[in-house]
């Protein structure tokens, strides 16, 4: 018998959840936070032991480790950093047990989505994700944050119906399968050519609606709503965790399933929605005054790279080194906006108001740089070799285009980007919140592990070779 | 060892920022003891690599392990950056804000310069180029005048894009030639089509660099709001980048584009030349006439770029250390001058050779040699330009003609009007230079004498590397 480490890694997590959801209710948001928390190591124990060995024989198991393998391990490491960042908000706010058991459990739906091989397998699980990050949202208890969860949630609803419905069109068109290699099959050689226009519209469908989940173009009107009106760590887990995996989930559906050898539709298809995702991102965040709502737009952008990568035919290594680096440094960037509000509770969110912060908090300011450096793609973070990888996929695609397109998108993105790091070094901000100055608390100590290891992952490889970067991402 | 004069900096870097934490005043001791250290090192490698047994300075001393190269036409601009490194921190000795930081800043801008030129692969070369950057980018918006955020954001942006469209042209070199060695990419080739596309990304990257007109605009800003050792790192080193690239990428990977191309360039360069002189002209400030003359100056490097012999090539390069010998020490009297008066308005200045008599001789030197005096540094490169030009253009070099009047018109105006004619009243009691200014100067003034009478000294270690290049663009 042969068991996938990917599942295990979602069964581990989830089992971190429905524990959490238990001591919730019965015992104390610390021991939710604790028993999630637990889940989320044991699942990055167990992806970087296959990652290690990847095939360990026990007791007649055979568990075979992959490069998802290594993603789920990643899902489940940040999750575990947003935990530890907001552990104030979990172990003592309002409702925090439940906000760690969501977390979990909407972890949890997004490793399994690397597991599932068949299209409605793949959808199920997704709802997962997007149900516990609908109710994360409407858990600020906010009249604004209950808005924005229920157009999250409206949105949503109408993004599962299109990818039902396009689901549906391929298991009629395909002749009755809606697993990844039984639709490959049936989009290489469709046994008429009639046939072929309701397979291409399937796959439309269902790539919109895959969208829908990374927030790219045109169903991306939810992203900037949720994540500024979430609790600030939640929104740093929505904006990493759940949009990794989508990215993933995502590709191994394109590059198994829709688009692997087959016509050039799909692939033009994710050509326009990554040019929208990467104009209409990166000029919304331009406009933008507060530091969530410019990140969250930033992710919109970020979604296009991705979308970027799946033009080429690499077998999506470069998608599984860029959404968990793009993971973990939107994670540094928003957990950081968390951290202002530790320091400072009367920050209104502003990017205005983070002036001086260099000097009140040079290691919370030096973090934030460098995640949104990452972010930008400069080298020497680990960004770079992020956006790298993606651009050359889509070159070596014959995309050279879209790679233009992406690196002019990179330009503007300076714009806003670099407007954070010139109103933290180079504005004076007022001496007076200095005396509000308090000690460093998780959020801030978490951001500053995650700078750090950005920047690690950016150096190295730079001397090491990039062979290195995809050795620890457990991709060789 | 070339390892060593990349990391040598950047490990000084932090010990001075280290330094300037807990003693601000004794940063600059351990920025100067590194920045002479580094110089020593590199008069050192430069020896080791011309008597190596294998061809000297052309074949070049290679990195133990990783790419870099030393070769004669990296030589002179990293010996131009070692020199330029000891002014710089001498030039900032008095620096108020955060001196830990801004010695941190100059010394790991110097060993990412260093590193551009000496990367013999093309990740490790784009690595560093952007590696540049970022101290770039805190050095002006931080230490600079007025207007300095509006500059640093510009300055970034500007060479950002540039350097975002030549990342996809390395990409795609990468891509179709399968290796990242600069060597080996150049022995591959390119086929025409690619090679075009190749050419002009590449091109579009280094004219910001460089900067061709009308691309330009960034550089009086940069310039102007800069601190002193930032102008003179920026127009001393950071110009040379795009003149390098030129040489050391563009031309070599893609000749026949670069023939195709030369009229153009050509073109661009006597209009820079020309259009920096009669906006030098027309300055009243004193830091922006000599950012203008940049561009003039600059604009002689494309020239001999474009036409592309050995001749030229090789005079590019002298043009190119030259300018950096001379725009230093003028940035650097303008800096001093500032220091004093307070003020950069040629308007109401004169007189100052008889009160500050060391000043002013030294302004008359550099003027000079910025004019293109026979026996000072700028003569032989510009003069071979303008030959190799006209062999390869004609009577179009009538108008480099008139750029070369117009420089003898807008130095002599400036000296004229700031160190002779009548004194006034206010500056009687400026003070002259002390001792640690004097040895800022000298190395500079040695430099551009040495250069003037002694050409060879640059020109015999480029001489090899150009004939290479120029065989292969089909010339002699």
């Amino acid at each position: 018998m042969t068991v996938s480490v990917v599942l295990i890694e979602a069964g581990l997590v989830l089992a971190g959840a429905l524990v959490a959801m238990a001591l919730d209710a019965f015992a104390s948001r610390r021991a939710a936070a604790v028993a999630a928390l637990g889940g989320f190591v044991m699942a990055a124990t167990a992806g970087a032991v296959s990652a290690i060995s990847p095939e360990i024989v026990a007791g007649g198991v055979t568990f075979a480790g992959s490069s998802l393998a290594s993603t789920g391990a990643a899902i489940a490491l940040l999750a575990g950093l947003a935990l530890m960042g907001g552990w104030r908000r979990f172990t003592a706010g309002v409702r925090g047990g439940e906000a760690s058991a969501l977390i979990a459990l909407s972890a949890a739906g997004a490793i399994g989505t690397l597991w599932a091989r068949d299209l409605v397998t793949l959808l199920v699980l997704l709802e997962v994700v997007g149900l516990a990050g609908y109710a994360l949202v409407a858990l600020a208890g906010s009249s604004a944050s209950r808005e924005s969860a229920m157009k999250y949630f409206v949105q949503g609803a109408v993004a599962t119906g299109l990818a039902v419905f396009g689901v549906g069109i391929l298991y009629a068109a395909s002749g009755g399968v809606v697993t990844y290699a039984g639709i490959l099959e049936a989009v290489r050689q469709p046994a008429t050519a009639a046939l072929s226009r309701p397979l291409l519209a399937g796959s439309a469908l269902v790539l919109v609606a895959l969208g829908f989940k990374v927030g790219a173009f045109p169903m991306h009107s939810w992203v900037p709503d949720a994540y500024e009106t979430a609790d600030a760590v939640d929104a740093a887990f929505l904006a990493s965790v759940p949009k990794l995996a989508a990215m993933v989930a995502l590709a191994v559906v394109v590059l198994t399933a829709l688009g692997r050898d087959a016509s050039t539709g799909p692939r033009i298809l994710i050509a326009l929605l990554a040019t929208g995702s990467i104009v209409v991102g990166n000029l919304g965040a331009l406009r933008q005054t507060s530091l969530r709502r410019m990140l969250a737009y930033s992710g919109i952008a970020q979604a296009g790279y991705a979308l970027v990568s799946l033009t080429g035919l690499d077998r999506g290594q470069s998608i599984l080194v860029f959404a968990p680096l793009y993971g973990l440094a939107a994670l540094g960037a928003f957990l950081a906006a968390s951290a202002v509000r530790e320091m400072d509770s009367a920050w209104d969110g502003s990017i205005a108001g983070l002036s001086g912060l260099a000097s009140k908090r040079p290691g919370l300011a030096a973090s934030l740089a460098v995640c949104l450096l990452s972010l930008l793609g400069l080298p020497l973070t680990a960004g770079f070799f992020a956006k790298f990888l993606v651009f050359g996929t889509a070159i070596g695609a014959g995309y050279t285009w879209l790679a233009i397109v992406g690196v002019l998108g990179s330009v503007v993105s300076f714009g806003y980007y670099g407007r954070v790091i010139r109103v933290m070094y180079l504005e004076d901000g007022d001496g007076d919140t200095r005396a509000a100055r308090r000690s460093a608390g998780p959020a801030s100590r978490t951001v500053v592990t995650i700078a750090c290891a950005v920047v690690v992952l950016g150096v190295v490889p730079t001397f090491e070779g990039i062979a290195w970067l995809m050795t620890a991402l457990g991709l060789r | 060892m070339l390892t060593s004069l990349i990391l040598l900096p950047m490990v000084g870097g932090v010990a001075a920022w280290l330094t300037g934490r807990s003693a601000p005043r004794m940063a600059r001791v351990v920025a100067l003891a590194v920045a002479v250290a580094q110089a020593g090192l590199t008069a050192l490698a430069l020896v080791v690599a011309s008597r190596s047994v294998s061809g000297g300075l052309t074949s070049g001393l290679t990195g133990g392990g990783w790419p870099l190269r030393l070769d004669g036409l990296a030589g002179p601009l990293v010996a131009l950056t070692a020199l330029l490194g000891v002014v710089a921190v001498l030039a900032s000795w008095r620096v108020r804000k955060s001196p830990g930081a801004h010695f941190a800043m100059l010394l790991a801008l110097q060993g990412a310069l260093t590193a551009v030129f000496v990367a013999a692969d093309l990740v490790v070369f784009y690595v560093a180029w952007e590696a540049v950057l970022v101290p770039m980018f805190f050095l002006i918006g931080v230490w600079g005048h007025e207007k300095r955020r509006h500059a640093a954001m510009k300055f970034f942006i500007y060479t950002f894009a540039g350097s975002a469209l030549m990342l996809v042209g390395l990409i795609i070199v990468i891509a179709t030639t399968g290796t990242t060695s600069i060597a080996q990419a150049v022995k591959t080739g390119l086929d025409a089509q690619t090679g075009t596309l190749v050419f002009w990304l590449l091109a579009v990257g280094f004219a910001v660099k460089i900067p061709v007109w009308p691309l330009h605009t960034w550089l009086p800003d940069a310039h102007v709001e800069a601190p002193t050792a930032g102008s003179i790192m920026l127009a001393g080193v950071l110009l040379k980048m795009g003149g390098y690239g030129f040489i050391r990428l563009a031309l070599p990977l893609a000749p026949a584009a670069a023939r195709a191309a030369a009229p153009l360039l050509a073109t661009l360069g006597i209009i820079a030349i020309v259009y920096g002189a009669l906006m030098a002209l027309a300055q009243s400030d004193l830091k922006r006439l000599v950012a203008y003359s940049s561009v003039a100056h600059m604009g002689f490097v494309v020239l001999a770029i474009s036409i592309g012999s050995k001749l030229a090539l090789t005079a590019a390069m002298l043009v190119m250390v030259a300018h950096g010998l001379t725009s230093a020490l003028l940035f650097l009297l303008v800096g001093l001058l500032q220091d004093r008066a307070h003020t950069r308005d040629i308007s109401r200045l004169g007189g100052l050779l008889r009160v500050v008599p060391g000043w002013g001789t030294a302004l008359t030197f550099g003027l000079l040699a910025s004019l293109g005096l026979p026996g000072l540094a700028g003569f032989p490169g510009e003069l071979v330009s303008t030959l190799e030009g006209f062999r390869a253009y004609g009577w179009w070099m009538a108008v480099v003609a008139i750029g070369v009047v117009l420089a003898g018109a807008y130095n002599l105006r400036a000296l004229r009007r700031v160190a002779h004619g009548p004194l006034v009243e206010e500056w009687r009691e400026m003070r002259d230079l002390d001792v640690r200014e004097v040895f800022a100067i000298a190395p500079l003034a040695v430099g551009i004498l040495l250069l003037g009478v002694w050409p060879a000294l640059v020109s015999s270690a480029v001489a090899p590397v150009a004939e290479v290049v120029a065989k292969m663009l089909g010339g002699g």
